[in-house]
């Protein structure tokens, strides 16, 4: 006699991998930005721009090229290069108003009054993100240009229907570049999510971080050498792909299964910290 | 003595500007910070820098309109092709903006080709920053 095969352990045990990887990935991906928000040489990045303010302003006030006051430099004794760039210092502060240190924190995001959306947007971590988000969709806007004007069969099978936008076709079980660009973007919302339920950021910072990066996938900047009818067909195009994929992605996002996984990775952060003080306690005490 | 305009050009955060080089009038692309009035020119160590007016910045776009213009130029999937294979690379973030705006301006889709310009693009902005921090070093000294 057979048996039923139970195979709701094994269904559960794989679900359970799917779940810790997608948070291994999510949390990763929040840690590097965290990590490269507050690390940079503040100090350094400070002196470079004040070098390069006095070197600016000296060659505009002499009236010759920076190029030649950069060479002039290469003579002056180490206590006069010093000079030079404190010159550059104190140009900064008056001119706008700022220390060097805090206009190289501020321009880095590396203060807590600065805005924490846009110091997360310009990580390298987060620009990986939009990396990988803008190519998929200029495939996809590519394709779908490569596609127009075709004529397909309608869905009560009239053929000769013209479509101006057709989903490419392709081999039975390859994500289309839709859908590869969609589960992208549930992964960029995602570890947005995360970031916000984790206490980074608040959740209007968390939306207004999650518009900025969806902005510089889809939007195409105004200068370019196409002509206005090719950029009207192009805009048009990456607002319907934008609105597309991200409705399909926020249905995903705002399913209760990925809510509860971000839940449980921030809860289980959260123990981690509560513990840690005990355990670096006990270690000591061995 | 001539007075400084040392005022601060405003650009589109996460969009492409050619900028003189300060310590070396070298013309180079760069990447507009999210504040918008600064860029980074290397990716492995990002300081951001002011966009002056006098530097004559001109913003040139990104991957997005390039990708639109080589679509309308008939070469959308080449250049898309060579945008996916060095984001696939890993190549150095810096060095694929300017192998990706080399083809945009000169009409050549060649993934070699590109990536050998995008590299001598950005081995001229390291040495720039090797030179301004030499100064910096003897000053310290």
């Amino acid at each position: 006699m057979n048996m039923p095969v139970d195979r709701s352990g094994a269904v559960q045990s794989n679900r359970e991998k799917i779940e810790q990887d997608l948070l291994a990935q999510i949390g990763k991906q929040i840690a590097k930005a965290e990590q490269q928000m507050a690390g940079g040489n503040r100090d350094l990045n400070a002196a470079r721009v004040a070098l390069e303010h006095a070197t600016l302003q000296t060659a505009l006030e002499k009236d010759m090229p920076t190029k030649s006051v950069a060479q002039m430099l290469e003579k002056a004794s180490p206590s006069q290069v010093a000079d030079f760039i404190k010159a550059g210092k104190r140009s900064i502060e008056k001119t706008y108003n700022i220390q060097p240190e805090m206009m190289v924190a501020a321009l880095s995001a590396q203060v807590a009054n600065v805005d924490l959306p846009k110091g997360f947007a310009q990580t390298e971590a987060m620009k990986e993100l939009i990396d990988r988000g803008r190519s998929l969709a200029n495939q996809a806007v590519t394709e779908q240009f490569g596609e127009r004007g075709r004529f397909t069969a309608g869905p009560a099978g009239r053929a000769g229907e013209r479509f101006d936008y057709v989903d490419v076709r392709t081999a039975q079980g390859v994500p289309t570049i839709k859908d590869q660009l969609k589960n992208h973007m549930v992964f960029v919302e995602s570890a947005v999510d995360y970031a916000v339920k984790a206490g980074k950021m608040d959740a209007q910072q968390g939306q207004s971080l999650k518009e900025r990066i969806e902005h510089q996938v889809f939007n195409i900047p105004a200068e370019g050498k196409m002509s206005d009818q090719f950029k009207s067909y192009h805009q048009r195009a990456s607002q319907d792909l934008r609105s597309e994929v991200m409705r399909d992605a926020r249905s995903v996002t705002q399913n209760k299964t990925v809510a509860e996984i971000a839940d449980r990775l921030s809860q289980a952060r959260q123990a981690v910290e509560k513990l840690r003080p005990a355990m670096q306690k006990e270690a000591h005490e061995r | 003595m001539a007075t400084a305009d040392m005022s601060l050009k405003s650009l589109v955060p996460g969009t492409c500007v050619i900028i003189t080089d300060i310590m070396t009038s070298v013309r180079k692309l760069c990447e507009v910070t999210e504040s918008g009035n600064t860029y980074i020119d290397l990716s492995d160590d990002p300081c951001p820098f002011p966009i002056y007016n006098v530097m004559q910045p001109v913003a040139v776009g990104n991957p997005v309109s390039w990708a639109a213009e080589a679509t309308e130029r008939g070469a959308g999937k080449e250049f898309v092709a060579i945008e996916a294979r060095m984001i696939d690379a890993s190549v150095d973030r810096m060095t694929r903006l300017r192998a990706l705006y080399w083809c945009s301006e000169t009409g050549t889709y060649d993934y070699d080709k590109a990536l050998v310009a995008g590299r001598a693009a950005t081995d001229e902005v390291a040495k720039s920053r090797q030179y301004m921090d030499s100064f910096i070093r003897r000053a310290a000294a």
